[in-house]
């Protein structure tokens, strides 16, 4: 096994557009960072790609699932009966859809406090990492302000930029469940991925970090040789 | 402002109109049939809530608002002493301090008024309740187990609220339903039958589905669109919509541009069924429900001369 890319993409709903109604055009720029991360991450020609997001319960998967949003209110596509991921990891699999990925995909939920499984995927595969930083950067933000938040997410900004896989190890899970980052098992499991290769990461951008709602959202993709 | 109800017959269908079906709710000296439709007015003892920031903060200023929504044609008003958003800590001897003095000038200044008090604390909701108000409005749905035992022992309504998985004054964040009329159905029904087992007068508790509350845009227009579900559960319903973010969010407009908004939903609501409006406007929430309540057969016309002289 080898993977050989990573995207960073957020994980806010509103990056949907039909979630987002009519204010999606307002983080166009957002939307297009993101699938110009996981463009990238494919470009590196994997065989499979696997996608991590934050879930609240673990879980793993492959093949072909099914995701909507109907439990943010969206109105629900047509029926279809094949199992359907979490929300969190259909974020990842309709910015697939959106670079027109039609390769396997596998699925992985990653709960903070547990270890997902150290087991990858078989062949060279990619990485869509979905995750977010603090949910607490302004007084508006879903968990208020946290003074500490903003030099919390510049951390994690710092290490997605530079391709500080330690940077990323050592973050304090306590202080990240306090800023209500959602993100870090998701990194961390990135973190173990890339030591268990032993590769060297080249960022590939774009790199951005922004949190116009007050929840820290980071694009970034690294290139692993 | 006068809130008559004529049961008259309507001369198409022969149906006596004001026979809708529907519990009786008792709140202090009032009786609100199932036809009638009733403004709770928002009178915030807090100096940073959303919308009015302050303007009826301190005793003086409550009472006076209390004087006006009156007039206005309120028959309930829901004091408030800690704003729903994150913000300073406002301990229990905080907001008895700005509470109770409203609450003790409102019982004396308006004995027929009927006095609700938002809190989630039942050491406040005792104390009120003492000083004469009638009604506990748990807006955080539930918290402390122990409020239903206060509104029992002092014979008190109760409004049941459905906030989801949210503490008090925390904002919702990507809150998913599978379904979130059946789960806050369920949920509000739980509620109500808790607080009848702990004592509550069952003709005293209505249910509202908190619309924001732990809830997106597109949840608490459902919660709107499916009222039915939630009339159907026997229990009277209450809708606290006023200028709220949905609305916000349907028109992008900020709280001081939510006003026809709001009209319409409570239009919308009363007309399936829900019997009282949590309302900033008063006046403007009064017309619309005598309108509806005119338009389904349940009001008079104050004036009946047009064609008929």
């Amino acid at each position: 096994m080898s993977c050989c890319s990573i995207a960073f993409v957020p994980a806010a709903p509103l990056l949907i557009p039909s979630v987002a109604g009519g204010s999606a055009d307002r983080d166009a720029e957002l939307r297009a960072a993101a699938v110009a991360a996981v463009r990238t991450a494919l470009a590196a020609a994997p065989d499979r790609v696997l996608v991590v997001a934050p879930t609240p319960v673990a879980y793993a998967g492959d093949g072909d699932l099914t995701w909507d949003f109907g439990g943010f209110g969206v109105e629900r596509r047509v029926v279809d009966r094949r199992p359907r991921l979490p929300w969190q990891l259909g974020v990842g699999a309709w910015l697939l859809d959106e670079c027109g990925w039609s390769g396997p995909r596998s699925w992985l939920g990653a709960v903070q406090g547990a270890e997902p499984p150290a087991e990858f995927p078989p062949g060279v595969f990619a990485v869509v990492a979905v995750g977010d930083g603090s949910a607490r950067r302004s007084e508006k933000a879903p968990g208020h302000l946290d003074p500490r938040a903003e030099a919390f997410d510049l951390r994690i900004a710092a290490a997605l930029r530079d391709g500080d896989v330690a940077a990323l190890a050592t973050v304090d899970a306590g202080l990240a469940t306090e800023v209500m980052c959602h993100g870090l098992p998701v990194w961390q499991w990135v973190s173990r991925l890339v030591d268990s290769q032993a590769a060297a990461i080249t960022a590939g951008g774009p790199t951005l970090h922004v949190a116009p709602y007050g929840v820290g959202y980071f694009v970034e993709s690294w290139l692993l040789d | 402002m006068p809130a008559l109800y004529h049961a008259g017959v309507d001369p198409s269908t022969g149906d006596e109109a004001g026979t809708r079906t529907g519990r009786v709710l008792r709140w202090g000296r009032r009786t609100f049939t199932p036809d009638h439709l009733a403004v709770m007015a928002i009178v915030n003892a807090t100096p940073d809530s959303f919308y009015d920031r302050g303007r009826t903060f301190g005793v003086d200023a409550a009472l006076h608002r209390i004087d006006e929504v009156v007039s206005e044609g309120a028959e309930i008003v829901d004091i408030g002493g800690i704003k729903a958003a994150p913000g300073g800590e406002v301990n229990a001897e905080d907001e008895l301090a700005r509470v109770l003095p409203v609450v003790e000038g409102a019982r004396r200044r308006h004995p027929d008024l009927v006095i609700s008090v938002d809190t989630w604390r039942s050491a406040v909701a005792d104390v009120v309740c003492r000083a004469g108000a009638d009604v506990i409005n748990d807006a955080w749905g539930g918290v402390d187990p122990d409020l239903v035992a206060v509104a029992a022992r002092h014979d008190a309504g109760l409004v049941c609220t459905h906030v989801g998985r949210q503490s008090p004054r925390t904002r919702p964040h990507r809150v998913w339903y599978d379904d979130v009329v059946a789960e806050a159905t369920a949920y509000l029904v739980g509620l109500a039958e808790t607080a009848v087992a702990a004592g509550v007068r069952a003709d005293g508790i209505v249910i509202d589905p908190a619309h924001d509350f732990g809830k997106n845009s597109r949840h608490s227009l459902l919660l709107t669109r499916h009222t039915p579900a939630l009339v159907d559960t026997g229990w009277p319903v209450l809708m606290a919509m006023s200028r709220k973010d949905f609305i916000g969010e349907v028109l992008d407009l900020p709280p001081d541009e939510r006003l026809e908004g709001t009209l319409s939903a409570t239009a919308v609501a009363a007309w399936l069924g829900a019997r009282i409006f949590r309302a900033h406007d008063v006046t403007a929430t009064w017309r619309v429900l005598s309108v509806v309540a005119a338009i389904r057969g349940d009001r008079d016309l104050a004036v009946g001369r047009r064609a008929l002289a």
